[in-house]
This record gives C-alpha cells, sequence and structure tokens, in this order.
C-alpha cells in the first residue's frame, strides 16, 4: 500500500508537471496583409454640401446665401416711457361730524349764585322739592364749563365746517335769554358765541355757528348766562339746560384727528411715450420690461395708492396694482419702491379718449383708511411719486414708424471658398442678388453705395460697378395676420457689370456700404407694424452654374484624427494605396499631413502619382470613369509618427482636363474612392 | 516459452489500458516481464509519452508555435511550406498513467487512472500560408481553407479491464469513465478566400464551427464533460507467433457549457463606407475590429453543450519469434476521425542479455511521414522493468526540416 502510494503520488508529480507548464513567451511571426480599410463615393453632393446643390436636369447649381446685413426692431424703434413724476400734497382732509352733549341743571345754576354771593341761589338749593315763589332771574352765569372734545379730535385748523348748537329747556321757568360761549381751553380762542331767547320749558332751540378759519381743540370751555321769567314752581335742582354741540361738514386745513377713510390723491392723466422721432405709434405690445413706482410721503399715516394705466391690458385685463406707504415720522420722509412686470401687456398709447399718439393714459388714487388712532395730517403734507417704465422692449408696436434712414457699412465673412488654399478657378457665369428680406409692415428702399469681394490670401479684390451702384431699389412691406414677409430681389449681375469677377478672385470677405430708408414716400399711414422677432435682413444670393476650370486648385481642410496614441507593434511596413474610379474630368492629387498635439507636422504620406481625370467627350462630358492607383508607401517609422498623430490635413489638388476650358459638372459624376491597406504584420499567437 | 507468452500479452494489454496514443505499440518494457507469469501475481505500471508529429509542419516550427514561443522566421515558415501539400496532418499526445493489474485464477483482472492531452489537425496548404504568410500572395487568386479540422482536449480516465484466455485465444474488454478538461474545435466544412488583385475587396465563403471551453490550467482542472469508453483485445496464438487486435477509447465526452460559434455564409468586404474619404479619423483604424467584423459575417454564438467522439484507436500488429534473441514486429495503427492516416512500422527486438534489450523501429504514416526510433529496456531481478524509447530520431540530425519529436518511458513493478 505505501509503495502504491509512492506510485500515485509519482504520477501526480509527472501530471503536474505537463499541467503546470510555464507560459512560454507568445509565438509571432510576420504576415502580408491586402485589405480594403475604407470606401466613399464621392458626388458633387460630398465635395459641396447638399443645401449648396441645386440641381437643374442633369446641371448643377452651387446655391449660396450669405447674409450681409441685418436690421432688427431695436435699430428701427426707441419706445421709451420716461419716468414721470408726480409730486402732489392732499387734496382735501374731511373730519366726520362729531355731536357733544353738555347738560346745566338747576342745582349747577344756584351753586353759582351762591358762590356769586347771590342769596337767590341759596333759596333754591334750601327749597329743592319745595313749593317755591322764584322771581325774575337776570345775570345767572355758570361756572366754566369744560367741554370734551378729544375723543375725535385734539387740534384742527378748519376750512370750512359749522357747529349746530342747541339748547334744551328742563327747567319748569321759560328762559328769556341764554348766551353760550365757547373757547378753546388753552387760548380762550372763541369758538362760538350765540344768544337764545324764550325758551319755553321743555322747549329747545337750535342755532348755527360758522367755523370756516377757527382753530378748535379737543379741550373746550363753556360758558352760559341765563335769564329767567319768574314765578311759583316746585324746585327740582335736577332739572337742567341741555346743551348739544353738533360740528360737521368739516374740512380741515390740519388736524390731529381721527381721520376717516377717504381719498387724499386723485390723479388722472395722459403721458407721453417717447419714441424715435417722427413715429406716430398708436399700439405697442411689450416683451420685457418692469413698471417702477417709488413713493416719497411725509404723511404721518399709511397711505394707499391704487395705480392703473387702463391702457394696458394682458389678457384683456387692466394693468392695476394697490400699494401702500408706510407712515412718515414727523418731519421726515418715507420712500417706497414697488417693481411690476410689464412684459406681454399691450398697450393702446392712443390716450384716455383714443385720439391722441404716442401717449398712455393712467391713474393714481392715493387714500387713507380710517384706523381708529389719532394721527396728525395737514394738507402740507405732500407724496412725491416717481412712475417709470424701465428697460421696454417692445414686442410689437403699430402705428406710423416715420420717415428714416439708415446706412450700414461693413464686412462680412465669404465662407463658400473657405477650403481652397491655392490655385485658380474660374466660372463661366453666375447669379448674384441682392435679396432683401422685410418682415416689417413698413415701405422701404435700398441704396448699394458700394460693394466689393475680397480675397486675403491673395490680396485681390473686386469692386462692383454698373447701373446697380447708388440707385435707391424699393422695399415692399409685409403683411400682418399672419405675418408674411416681402422678399424683394435685386439682381446684381444683371445691372453689374463685373458680377462674375467678383467671385473668380476666390473672395473670402465680402465688404459693403448700403442704405435702407423707411417710408421714402413720407404718406403717414399708421397701420404700419414691426415685431421685435423679425426685421429687415440683406442677403447676397449666388447661383454658380458649375461650368468651370480649375487649375492645380488646392482645397484643404484639417480635422481632428486620433485621439490618444495608438499602438503601432503590430505593423512592421506597407502601403496605403488608395484606389480611384473617377468620374470627374478632373486630376486630383491627394496629400495628407499628420500633426502632433502641437500642431506640428510629424509626418506626411505624398505620391508622385495622383488620381485621373476622367475622358469627356466632344459635348465636355465625361464619358466613363477613369480607374487610378496611388501608393503611399508606409515604414514602421512613418506608421509610428501618423498613429502618434492628432490631426491630419488633407490637401486635394484638383486641375480640370483640359485645362483652360470650361467643363460642366453634372449630377451624375462621382468619385469612388478605396484606401487599401497592404501591410507586413506581426502576428501575435493567441495563447 | 508459454509463460513468455502471456506476459507478451499482458504487456500488450497493458500498453492498451495505460494510454491511448502508445506510439508506437506499447512500451518495450513488455519483451522483458518474465516469461512465466507464476513468477509474479500482479504488476503495477507507470508510464508517460509524449509525441508530435506532422506531414509538414517542422520540428522547429511546431516548438515555436505551441511551447517553446519566440519568432517564427520566415525560413522557419520555408521549411513548412516547402512540404506542404495539398493535405497536411499534424498531432500531438501527451500521456501519463499508472495501471495495476492482477491474477484471479486464469482471468486477470485491473484499472488505472491516467491524463491524457491531444491536438489534431487537418489542414490544407492554403490554410497554412494564410494564416502564416498573410493574403497578399493570394492577390487575385482564392484560398481554399477547407477541409480544416482542428481539435485539442484533454481528460482524465478512470477504467477497469479484464481478460481471459480461451484455447489460443485471448479475448478481453474495458471500461472507462472519461473526465473531460479542456475542448477546442475548429472545423471548417467550407472556407473559400478570394483577395482582388488590388485587395479592393474579399470574398470568403465560410461553413465553420468553432467550439471551446473556458481554459483551466492547475493540476486538476475543473470538469467540463464527461464521457465512456470501451477497449477490447484480441490476441490469436499462431505457433509462438502472434496477431493482436486492439481497439481502444472508442467512446465519447459530453461536453458542457462550450463557447459554439458558428458561420455558415459567404461575405463580400469591400472595406468600411465612410462618408468622406477625405476626412480620416481613428475610425479608420479602430473599426476595423473583430466585434465588428463579426458582425458583418454573421455570426451565430451560443453557449451549449456537445457530444464528442474522441479518437479511438485501432491497432494490429503481427509478433514473430525469430530466435530467443530476435523478434519482428509489424502493425499498422490508425486513429479514427482524427486527421491521421494509418500508421505501419515494423520494429526488431534485440535481447543483447537477458535483462536488457534494444528495439529499432521503422514506421511511415500517422501524422507524419517515416520516422525511426530507437527504445531500449532493462531488467532488475525480474521484478523491476525500466524501458524508454525515442521517437522520430531524424529530429535529431535535421530539426528545422524534420517533423515529429517524442519519447516514452515506463517503469513496471511485479509482485
Amino acid at each position: 500500500m505505501e509503495k502504491l502510494l509512492r506510485y500515485f503520488v509519482t504520477l501526480v508529480l509527472i501530471i503536474s508537471i505537463f499541467s503546470c507548464r510555464r507560459d512560454f513567451e507568445k509565438p509571432s511571426w510576420d504576415s502580408d496583409i491586402i485589405a480594403p480599410m475604407v470606401k466613399s463615393n464621392l458626388t458633387i453632393s460630398q465635395l459641396v454640401a447638399d443645401s449648396l446643390l441645386e440641381k437643374n436636369g442633369d446641371s448643377i447649381n452651387i446655391v449660396m446665401r450669405e447674409k450681409v446685413y441685418s436690421m432688427g426692431i431695436d435699430s428701427l424703434v426707441k419706445l421709451n416711457i420716461e419716468p414721470f413724476e408726480k409730486k402732489v400734497k392732499l387734496n382735501s382732509l374731511v373730519l366726520d361730524e362729531q355731536k357733544i352733549t353738555r347738560v346745566v341743571t338747576l342745582g349747577e345754576i344756584a351753586r353759582g349764585l351762591r358762590d356769586n354771593g347771590n342769596f337767590l341761589g341759596n333759596f333754591i338749593l334750601a327749597n329743592h322739592g319745595n313749593n317755591f315763589s322764584i322771581p325774575s332771574i337776570s345775570g345767572i352765569s355758570t361756572d366754566t364749563i369744560d367741554i370734551d372734545g378729544n375723543q375725535f379730535f385734539e387740534t384742527a385748523e378748519l376750512l370750512q365746517g359749522e357747529m349746530i348748537i342747541t339748547i334744551e329747556n328742563g327747567l319748569p321757568l321759560t328762559i328769556q335769554a341764554l348766551k353760550f360761549n365757547l373757547f378753546n381751553k388753552s387760548d380762550k380762542a372763541i369758538i362760538a358765541n350765540q344768544t337764545f331767547v324764550n325758551i319755553l320749558p321743555n322747549e329747545s332751540i337750535t342755532q348755527t355757528q360758522d367755523l370756516a378759519g377757527k382753530s378748535i381743540e379737543g379741550n373746550m370751555q363753556g360758558v352760559v348766562e341765563v335769564e329767567m321769567t319768574g314765578g311759583t314752581v316746585v324746585i327740582d335742582t335736577n332739572d337742567a339746560i341741555s346743551l348739544t354741540i353738533k360740528i360737521r361738514d368739516i374740512k380741515v386745513h390740519s388736524a390731529t384727528a381721527i381721520f376717516p377713510a377717504q381719498n387724499v390723491v386723485e390723479d388722472f392723466v395722459e403721458n407721453p411715450v417717447e419714441v424715435t422721432s417722427g413715429m406716430e405709434l398708436t399700439h405697442a405690445k411689450i416683451a420685457s420690461g418692469t413698471v417702477q413706482i417709488v413713493v416719497h410721503s411725509t404723511a404721518q399715516d399709511t397711505i394707499f395708492f391704487d395705480y392703473k394705466i387702463p391702457s394696458a391690458k394682458k389678457y384683456g385685463v387692466e394693468f392695476t396694482t394697490q400699494t401702500k406707504v408706510p407712515p412718515a415720522l414727523p418731519g421726515q420722509t418715507s420712500v417706497a419702491v414697488f417693481n411690476y412686470d410689464f412684459a406681454d401687456y399691450e398697450l393702446d398709447l392712443r390716450g384716455k379718449n383714443l385720439d391722441k399718439v404716442n401717449t398712455f393714459y393712467n391713474e393714481l388714487v392715493g387714500r387713507i383708511d380710517s384706523t381708529g388712532k389719532v394721527v396728525y395730517l395737514s394738507l402740507q403734507d405732500s407724496f412725491q411719486i416717481f412712475i417709470g417704465l424701465i428697460d421696454v422692449k417692445p414686442a410689437y408696436i403699430k402705428g406710423y414708424l416715420g420717415q428714416d434712414a439708415f446706412t450700414s457699412s461693413g464686412s462680412t465673412r465669404f465662407s463658400m471658398f473657405n477650403g481652397i488654399r491655392s490655385g485658380t478657378l474660374n466660372f463661366k457665369n453666375v447669379d448674384i442678388k441682392l435679396v432683401m428680406e422685410n418682415s416689417y409692415g413698413i415701405d422701404g428702399a435700398i441704396r448699394i453705395n458700394k460693394l466689393g469681394s475680397f480675397n486675403s490670401k491673395t490680396g485681390q479684390s473686386q469692386w462692383l460697378s454698373g447701373a446697380i451702384i447708388e440707385n435707391d431699389k424699393p422695399i415692399y412691406p409685409a403683411t400682418d395676420n399672419p405675418l408674411m414677409a416681402t422678399v424683394t430681389p435685386v439682381n446684381i449681375s444683371r445691372e453689374a457689370n463685373n458680377a462674375v469677377e467678383l467671385l473668380n478672385i476666390l473672395p473670402d470677405r465680402i465688404d459693403y456700404d448700403v442704405t435702407i430708408k423707411s417710408n421714402p414716400s413720407a404718406i403717414k399711414n399708421h397701420n404700419q407694424f414691426a415685431y421685435n422677432t423679425a426685421g429687415i435682413d440683406a442677403f447676397i444670393d449666388l447661383k454658380l452654374p458649375l461650368s468651370l476650370f480649375a487649375n492645380s486648385l488646392v482645397l484643404s481642410d484639417t480635422v481632428d484624427f486620433l485621439s490618444e496614441n495608438t499602438s503601432s507593434n503590430s505593423i512592421n511596413k506597407g502601403h496605403l494605396t488608395l484606389l480611384a474610379d473617377n468620374g470627374f474630368p478632373m486630376d486630383a492629387n491627394v496629400e495628407l499631413y499628420f500633426m502632433d498635439a502641437a500642431n506640428n507636422i510629424i509626418d506626411s504620406l505624398v505620391s508622385t502619382s495622383y488620381i485621373l481625370a476622367a475622358d469627356i467627350n466632344n459635348g465636355y462630358k465625361v464619358t466613363e470613369k477613369k480607374f487610378s492607383k496611388v501608393s503611399f508607401e508606409v515604414s514602421d517609422k512613418k506608421l509610428n509618427n501618423i498613429l502618434n498623430s492628432r490631426k491630419v490635413i488633407t490637401k486635394v489638388k484638383f486641375s480640370t482636363v483640359p485645362g483652360s476650358t470650361h467643363v460642366n459638372i453634372f449630377s451624375d459624376y462621382s468619385l469612388d474612392l478605396k484606401l487599401v491597406g497592404d501591410f507586413n504584420i506581426n502576428v501575435t499567437n493567441i495563447k | 516459452m508459454k509463460n513468455l507468452y502471456y506476459i507478451y500479452i499482458l504487456a500488450l494489454v497493458l500498453s492498451g489500458i495505460t494510454a491511448h496514443a502508445q506510439l508506437p505499440f506499447g512500451g518495450n518494457d513488455v519483451f522483458l516481464i518474465p516469461q512465466n507469469d507464476k513468477e509474479w501475481k500482479g504488476l503495477t505500471r507507470l508510464n508517460t509519452d509524449y509525441s508530435i508529429n506532422s506531414s509538414s509542419i517542422s520540428n522547429f516550427f511546431s516548438k515555436k508555435l505551441l511551447y517553446q514561443g519566440g519568432y517564427i522566421s520566415n525560413e522557419d515558415k520555408s521549411n513548412v511550406t516547402d512540404r506542404l501539400k495539398n493535405r497536411n496532418r499534424f498531432g500531438l499526445d501527451l500521456n501519463a498513467g499508472l495501471q495495476g493489474l492482477a491474477k484471479i485464477n486464469n482471468f486477470y483482472l485491473g484499472g488505472g487512472i491516467s491524463y491524457r492531452e491531444h491536438l489534431h489537425a487537418g489542414f490544407t496548404q492554403d490554410f497554412f500560408k494564410l494564416v502564416f504568410e498573410g493574403n497578399k500572395q493570394f492577390a487575385g487568386k482564392t484560398a481554399e481553407l477547407s477541409p480544416l479540422k482542428i481539435n485539442y482536449f484533454d481528460y482524465i480516465k478512470f477504467n477497469v479491464l479484464g481478460f481471459k484466455e480461451i484455447n489460443n485465444l485471448k479475448i478481453g474488454a474495458g471500461l472507462s469513465y472519461l473526465r473531460g478538461g479542456n475542448y477546442n474545435s475548429l472545423l471548417i466544412n467550407r472556407g473559400a478566400l478570394f483577395t482582388e488583385q488590388n485587395g479592393s475587396y474579399l470574398d470568403l465563403d465560410l461553413d465553420l464551427r468553432l467550439a471551446f471551453s473556458e481554459r483551466e490550467s492547475g493540476l486538476i482542472p475543473s470538469s467540463n464533460g464527461h464521457g465512456m469508453a470501451a477497449d477490447l483485445y484480441f490476441t490469436y496464438n499462431l505457433n509462438n507467433n502472434y496477431i493482436n487486435v486492439q481497439v481502444n477509447d472508442l467512446g465519447f465526452i459530453n461536453w458542457k457549457g462550450l463557447t459554439v460559434v458558428e458561420i455558415d455564409s459567404s461575405y463580400h468586404y469591400s472595406g468600411k463606407a465612410i462618408d468622406d474619404i477625405l476626412t480620416l479619423d481613428e475610425s479608420v483604424f479602430t473599426d476595423l475590429s473583430a466585434d465588428s467584423l463579426s458582425e458583418e459575417f454573421r455570426v451565430k454564438k451560443q453557449t451549449k453543450g456537445l457530444t464528442y467522439f474522441i479518437p479511438g484507436n485501432v491497432h494490429i500488429n503481427y509478433v514473430a519469434t525469430i530466435s530467443e534473441k530476435l523478434k519482428i514486429v509489424a502493425g499498422a495503427n490508425y486513429y479514427l476521425s482524427a486527421a491521421h492516416i494509418p500508421k505501419i512500422y515494423i520494429k526488431s527486438v534485440h535481447n543483447l542479455s537477458e535483462s536488457f534489450i534494444v528495439i529499432p523501429c521503422i514506421a511511415y504514416g500517422g501524422y507524419g511521414k517515416a520516422d525511426f526510433e530507437l527504445g531500449a529496456a532493462k531488467s532488475f531481478k525480474n521484478k523491476l522493468v525500466v524501458s524508454a524509447n525515442a521517437f522520430y530520431l531524424e529530429y535529431l540530425a535535421i530539426p528545422k526540416k524534420s517533423s515529429g519529436h517524442g519519447v516514452n518511458f515506463a517503469i513496471t513493478k511485479l509482485f
């Protein structure tokens, strides 16, 4: 058994030797691989963007539009409502009707007589309840009676008002005469001095005292003098004369009082809207803007403001806001600022009676509420109110938009030939139009003062000449509801002498100097309009029939290539071969330049051979494609450089064949390209 | 003499049960096991062998490709391509086993455990050239890739056997459980690659099945399948000359969880279409990936089980006893369905002493062509026999141009 175990162990060891064979170096070998990598069929659609191509039968036109000028509503319209200030004092201050009742008893009168040494006083007081014969009495005067009006006001300077004084005789004797003097307690200034005569027992008499111009205080005093007829009566010292004082129709200049709720400011006005000179706007819709109200108040009560712009409506609802300004401290000013979004409001700029322009109507009401508190208010109190429409941008305006002229000059990049690095390209003819797209409901005109093309690489320039220069061309108005822009083309190539020359220098820049006029006829039409989303745009439209000849025309483009270093360990050397079936009547030579991350050219693929032009017949049309083989040798070093590059510059040099003869490019022309890799690669066996 | 005969038969049987690819047939130790079977009641035998051979692939090439690694030069490849025929073969066998046998009256009962690693390949000349030299040489031509068969697998075998003598006839049988390890298979039933003259397109017509298990390594790899196999033995005594017939490893393994890739399509590849070839970017390189190509090829990839009939072996030989010091053995050996052709051989057994023999052999066929072998065995007190055999001796003389190399080593202990 022991031996068997030894054998088994030995067997396991042998198996383990085979099973745990060490990982040897991977085998590798070189292999020659030839295979297509990428292919492409280039039609004129690939060489020129589809958006630039227009087929005309088999023929092709390159069409292109470059915007050279654009005018928006901001440059056309100024819609500014300057902040306007309202500085007002309180229009009026009223006080509620007040009523004070004071009773003077017979006892009070008797005590007054006694105190003045009149013995009759003693008799009256001594005979309370007795039947007593009283002689005629004159010169009876009460002591000074306090009348307290503080529950209504502390002080008031009255502009108007009247005091209604009612004397009710509760004594058993007829009052032949009663004098009532009412005066302020502090300065004894007379408020009222009235005499009432022949007041029968249990009857009353009322007399009115005008209070205009008087200053009254809450603490008042009065004195009553009475003359009575004599008679035998039962003495009751509680019998009394009732004195009722009612103050009404009071308007004060100032008062320290409990004021009732009342409007203190009412201001309904029209304000002008500042617009571009000559414009007469009737309507506007606000795209953005803010209504700002700033209030300075000296009033020592909370002032409530209702501000409305009845001519501004949003979804049919007027612009209305209610604010309040807190009370100012005595001698100080309270300030409050309020901002309201004014976007999307439609403004009627015809004023309150819809008979004006550039005017908006607004209403301001200031009021106080009854708080039950005593405050001081004066008609001298003032409110300084600033109302402004801040940063108002119109979305739409309507009205007569005025007569104006805008001259604009500048440059615009012309990208059509951007890819061309060198060589010449000659077009047979060209159709150039200056196209005005007017989205404003306004008549206009354009005048081309100057129009030129420039090639910054060669320094060549060409200025347009002919009848087109400095001649007004009409711009017709757009229509509204719905908005339909009008397009007014101006045929430059027809009215200019040298339109095709502008393009044959392969420009990369267009310089322009144009004047655009609005309402050149000066006839006022208040149905003109403008939207902020629209404008007047000027374009140059090109239509280039692809009939051309090219001589060593180099198109170049730089594109991103590899994003990171790529291993080239597997490829030793080889060739990249470009197989071309060319259906274009032009030779093409392809060169590739590879750049590192710092845009340094680190290698290139250049071939002495090139893609041959297809043959053409007598009608200058290609009969069949021509096959070419362009080979690029790729050493291991070159391949390593390529795989470590970040960008590649592609240069393709075209020359039409035959040279200096315009050949037509047709839509069915195409170039089949295929890149074939022919590499000696190192294969590492997969283990 | 009679005992010697039994021992000889026993040795033949053992050689069959110990492994599957005893190339050549059996170990040389069988000729030195005591002739009288009464001298022993049982034995154990430890056997290992490794061999590799091909009709075209040189030793130098196969060593680098399979286990030495390193750069395979064009000269190395030329030494192979010069010998390539339309159909080519390659085979590898690695075996190790421990067996035991006990005699119970007239019946012999045995069993053991063994490990087998096997690779065989049948391939076309074009396939080899395409893989190792590339397709450029086929520009304007078609490379024929089929038929192609490559199978590589390993398993551990647990077996029992018994045999019995009936007059001059001895017959026996064995049954094995096979524990499958790694399995890799590539079959191309139809395969042709046309390369356009300028390389502008490739036409590939392919009916392919690739199956492989997750590669396992270690002392005892995990099992990827289970199977069974049967062995049959037949010996007929013809006046001390013997006719032996063996059928080994007639069985299968049911592999599970294999990744199976199947392609049956024709594909025209003319490059990746791009909108603008003049604006190259890295996709020119990165998009030519195996994944993208597999999509183009409409590859069907799935995980499933496969039943694989392992290459059974049929071995026939005739042993002629010329004298006490010389025997001549002639036979043929064939692996079923394994890119194999029958290997015929003749060898002589020279008793230089009672305990030491040398056995030269000449053979033709199998995975290779003509081969020379030399074996030797030594007996120690008739209780322990040690033997060794070197296959394909031409390897020693011309390793770069010869195919095949291998050794066999066995120790037999008698009880």
